[in-house]
This record gives structure tokens, sequence and C-alpha cells, in this order.
């Protein structure tokens, strides 16, 4: 037994190397470094981690929010404004919060219109990409509910604008009924949203995405169409490690197309977000320092004098036109349409070359929503209620 | 005391005035002329049944625009004349109403908003930031109903606290550390950078299969 002991290899190895590998024993870490794409690595295919390093931010900065914030009607302004005047780095850390919150809702669309782009949600990632519309659903309504929590009038007119839509729903908007708990002030319900309901559900979405992103790997770049039958594959799939400078391998698509890739342990990509995830909070930080958001004045029922938030300005500009039941009907398409997309799109074609409609159909989405925006930025705010 | 008391819904607000119809919206909306878009609404709400609308209500809202909308005399002077005309002017004190009106004339805006929250009972803050005193009221000094369901809670409308105060040092501090940060992130960006563009990735592809094509096995 002592002679095995001597023998084996791991005597050579670092004290740091051995923690890992017992942590691992025990933890089975090492299911993280199954084989993924080298072109993972890029800061386009990091876009999706990078959205995950905005939301450990944001519940970092909303936990240390929470210790100070007070969701009662009457002081719930008053505490906002406590934080950001008499809590120890509070208006930074209020600051990052709020910026943080809008770089996960950019990077969140920006990963969503590179899956898009690169056609990743066909088959067989059908179903990733339905969690990942719904964690941007929720991503809309965590900063919807955190707009209402600082109890300006901007979050109030934007509470107002919501129970309206509430009505609109009839029955199904109970819970953005006043009646539906009578005593309780709407504040806190929403409160209780935003810090758990909210989150919990996009931590345990998350979870589900990145188990499948397990399942079906990260998707070959369509770019690399290189069909070779004949060149052996250097890695297979849960074989051992890859050399130090990753091999070629082949690598077959459901519908049939045949690439040639590289590849890396998925603790790589890991890595390299790990790196861009600093750099984004840096410049978070910087942007949190420079341009903190105010506290608007306290809010008065039955006036509209504010805007909302920019990524609510595509459906305002709606409202203007069209009154106020548009807001719902266009969240309502954006996301339908959005969850449609890969019941419509069967053609298993992935290159954007290839997809000129569905590119085409992609362009004029995105160009309404920008065209949206701009005209809510030049427009004063006007009343609907 | 009385800043804790119940508040005008937005419920009462919706029901108990003529929405600006929304065939005006459209058109306003579809000329884009933003002006207009102000115009129609005040036109709609200044001769609909405000005599039903709570005068209290009314004063806060002109405060709220007192303090949002400085320059939009027409609002103001609109809200000041329902709260006038309105049948229920319970808690509000109309005399100093009337001297409001009188310092809107002057354009005295601070005097306005000063008067008119004392005229509905609440204690004004002078120096319009800060609602902290609301915080301090004593253990059962409330003898109203606390808010409920969406009323706003507040009689004080504050002003806004601007974001960027002077620049202090913990702001430099953490700049500092942002840009160590930064660069740290942006080294290990590089170092953990993959070996291969997809541009060269694309190019091996191709020269890979053109190789297997001559010799089978490799
Ligand atoms: C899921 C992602 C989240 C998003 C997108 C988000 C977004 C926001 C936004 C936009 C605000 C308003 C910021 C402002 O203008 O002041 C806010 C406020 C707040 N959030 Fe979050 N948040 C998230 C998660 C959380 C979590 C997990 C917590 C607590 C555990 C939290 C606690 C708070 C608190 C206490 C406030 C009120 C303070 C304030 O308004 O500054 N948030 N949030």
């Amino acid at each position: 037994m002592s002679h095995i002991t001597k023998t084996r290899p791991v005597a050579h190895v670092s004290r740091g190397r051995r923690f890992v590998g017992a942590v691992d024993e025990r933890l089975g870490l090492d299911a993280l470094r199954y084989p993924v794409p080298e072109h993972a690595n890029n800061l386009a295919w990091s876009l999706g981690g990078l959205t995950a390093v905005s939301l450990a931010i944001l519940i970092a900065t909303g936990v240390v929010l929470a210790q100070f914030y007070d969701p009662t009607p009457e002081v719930a302004n008053a505490s906002v404004r406590t934080i950001v005047e008499d809590v120890a780095l509070g208006g930074f850390i209020r600051s990052l919060h709020f910026w943080a919150a809008q770089a996960m809702y950019v990077l969140a669309a920006l990963h969503l219109i590179r899956v898009f782009f690169h056609g990743s949600y066909k088959r067989p990632r059908e179903a990733n990409w339905l969690i990942g519309v719904s964690m941007f659903g929720l991503t809309l309504l965590a900063l919807f509910t955190g707009t209402v929590l600082k109890w300006d009038q901007e979050g109030y007119e934007a509470l107002a604008h919501n129970l309206e839509l509430g009505q609109v729903l009839g029955g199904a908007g109970f819970w953005f009924s006043t009646s539906f708990a009578a005593h309780t002030p709407i504040l806190v319900r929403l409160y209780s949203a935003h810090i758990m309901l909210i989150p919990g559900l996009i931590v345990i979405l998350v979870t589900l995405h990145a188990l499948l992103i397990k399942r079906h790997k990260i998707s070959s770049h369509p770019g690399l169409p290189a069909p070779a039958p004949d060149t052996p594959a250097a890695l297979e799939p849960g074989g051992t490690l890859p050399a130090p400078r990753p091999a070629l391998v082949e690598v077959s698509t459901p519908p049939g197309e045949t690439y040639l890739e590289a590849r890396e342990p998925f603790t790589h990509h890991l890595r390299r977000v790990g790196a861009f995830g600093l750099v984004l909070l840096a410049v978070l930080s910087i942007v949190a320092v420079l341009f903190p958001p105010p506290v608007g004045p306290t809010p008065v029922a039955g006036v509209e004098v504010t805007k909302p938030m920019w990524p609510f300005w595509w459906m305002f500009t709606l409202e203007n036109w069209f009154g106020l039941p548009a807001i719902l009907w266009g969240g309502l398409a954006l996301f339908g349409l959005l969850f449609a997309v890969p019941f419509i799109d069967r053609n298993p074609k992935r290159s954007w070359r290839t997809r000129p409609v569905a590119m085409t159909l992609a362009a004029l989405v995105i160009l309404a929503l920008v065209v949206l925006t701009i005209f809510m930025g030049i427009t004063t705010p006007a009343a609907h209620l | 005391m009385h800043l804790l008391v119940r508040e005008p819904s937005i419920d009462r607000q919706a029901s108990g005035r003529p929405r600006a119809s929304s065939a005006v919206a459209r058109i306003a909306a579809v000329a884009a002329v933003s002006v207009l878009s102000l115009a129609f609404p005040t036109a709609a709400f200044a001769h609909g049944d405000e005599g039903g609308v709570p005068a209290r209500e009314s004063v806060l809202q002109a405060i709220a625009y007192v303090v949002n909308t400085p320059d939009d005399m027409d609002m103001i002077t609109d809200k000041l004349t329902d709260a006038k005309e309105s049948e229920d002017q319970e808690g509000v004190d109309i005399a100093e109403v009337d001297q409001a009106i009188q310092a809107l004339d002057r354009g005295d805006m601070p005097q306005v908003r000063l008067l008119l929250e004392q005229s509905i009972g609440a204690r004004a803050d002078l120096s319009g930031l800060d609602v902290r005193h609301v915080l301090q009221v004593a253990p059962g000094g409330s003898t109203v109903s606390l808010a409920t369901g969406e009323q706003p809670g507040t009689l004080i409308v504050t002003d806004e606290l601007t974001g960027r105060g002077p620049w202090s040092g913990t702001d430099s501090a953490l700049i500092g550390i942002a840009v160590a940060a930064a660069a740290a992130g942006v080294l290990l960006g590089w170092r953990f950078r993959p070996a291969h563009s997809v541009h060269t990735l694309r190019h091996q592809a191709a020269v890979a299969s053109r190789s297997a094509d001559q010799k089978v096995g490799g």
C-alpha cells in the first residue's frame, strides 16, 4: 500500500492543484471541463456569460440595497435618499445596481441577436431559446419593478400605467390590481417580486440554461463549414482533455451538416468570460461614479410629467399613437414573436447568408424598435391615464 | 402626523374625469407635434366635471407640476382653478390657495409651493430636498391609516435629489480601483484569448479538408 502511494504522481503535484483535486473529487467540478468549440471564447459568443456576470453584480448590489431600503410608501423615497446620502458607499452601490440593470438588458439583447444571427436556436437547441427569451422578459420585469421601488414621480407613473394595463387584461391582470390584496400597499408586493420572485425565477432558468448548454454543447460556428468526413477526431466527446493547442474535430449537426472545429474545455470559456466580466464590472463602476442616477420627487397621483426608463420607450411611443393598451399589445407581440421563432423558422441552415428572409425580418423588427425608441426620446410626456 | 394621510387613488383619478379621446391622441401623435400632445389632454381635462375631484387632490397635482414642470403655467393654473371649484374642499385652506395663485402671478414659485403645501396641512420642507423627517414620526404619532393599494403615502413633494454631487476622495479611490481592475481584465482577456481567430480556423479547416482529400488517415 505505502509502496504504491509513494509512486503516485500526485506526490509531485503542487498544493494548489491537490486542493482543487480534492474539491473536485467531492463536487464533481470536472464536469465543467466538457469540450466546447474554440470560437466560443470570442466576445460575441461570451455575451451570454456577460449577461450572467451582470446578474451576479445585480444580486450582490441588490442584497446591500435591500438592507437599507424600506418599501413602505410613506418612506420609500426617503429611504433611497438615505441610501445615497447617509450609507457608506450607498450612492455608489445604488448607481452600480442602476447601471448593471441596463447592462444586463443590453447584453441579454445582444446575446439574443447573436444567437439569432448564427442560427444557434435551431434543433436541438429550441428549448434553450425559449428559456432565454423567458429570462429576457423577466429582466424587463425586474427593470420595471426596480424603477417603481424608488417611489418617485417616474416610478409611480410607471406603476399607474401598469395598473391600467392590469385592468385591460381583466381577470388575468389580477396580480396587478390593488383589490387583489387591498390592505397591502402594491409597492410592497412589487418589492417582493423584485427581490425574490423575479431574480429567483431567473436563477432557476439560468441553471436550466447552463445544463442544456452542457447537454447540447455550444453550437458550431456556421462560418466554418468544411465538410471533411475523413478527418479523424482527436477528441471524442467525454474523452481525454484536449492538448494545449486545440485539435480539429469533426462535428455533425442534426440537420446533417458536418464541420471541422477546434475544441477547448468549457472552463476556458468560463475563464475568458471572467476576464471580460472584470472589464465589465470596472467599466460599470466608472460609469456609476461619474453618472449616479438622481432620486426624483416624491410622487403625486394623477399627473403625467415623466418619461419611463429608455428600455420601455418603444412601448410608450406605441401608447402615444394608439392609446394605453398598445403598450400591452406591443409587448405581447414582441415576446410572442420571439417565442415563436424556433417554431416558425424550421429551416436547418444556420449561416446568415443562406437565410435572407429571417435576416430581413430581424432587421425590420430591430429597426422598428430603434425608431420607436427614438420617437419617444424626442417627445414630451403627455397624459394618458 | 399630517404626512401620513390617506391619498387619492389612481382609480378615482381615472374614473373621475374624461380621458383624452383616443382619436384625438392618435391624430396628435401622427402629427408628431409634441406641443399638441401636451395641449390636447389639457383641454380635455379642464372642461370635465372637475367639481367631483377633491380639492386636496388638485392641490397636490398642482404642486407636482410646480416641482416637475415649473414652466407649465397652464397646468398649474388649471389645477388650482379645479381646487377652487371643487365641491369637496375638505382639508384645504382655500385662502392659502388664493395667496398661492397671487404668488403664481408674480412668478414666485418657491412661495407658490410653500403656500400650497401649507394649504393641505403638510409640513413644508423649505430645502425642497429632505423627506427624511418623514421617517421621524414618533411611535404612535400617526393617527391616520397608512397607505394601502397604490396610494403614494406622502403629502410633501420634494425636489429631485440630483445624481452627481461634488467630487470626493471616495470617488477617486473607486475610479482608481476600477481602472486597475479594467487593466487586469484586459490583460487576462488577452492571455486567455483563443489560440486561433475565426478567420484562422476557417483557413485551417479549408487546408485540413484539402489534405484529408490527399492522404487518407492523417
Ligand atoms: C434580476 C435583476 C435585477 C434588475 C434588472 C434590477 C433592476 C433594478 C432597477 C432598475 C432599480 C432602480 C434603480 C434606481 O433607479 O434607483 C432597482 C432598485 C432596487 N433593487 Fe434591483 N434589480 C435586480 C435584482 C435585484 C436583487 C436580486 C435585489 C435584492 C436582493 C434588488 C434590490 C433592489 C432594491 C432594494 C432597489 C431599490 C433601491 C433603489 O431604487 O436604488 N434588485 N433594481
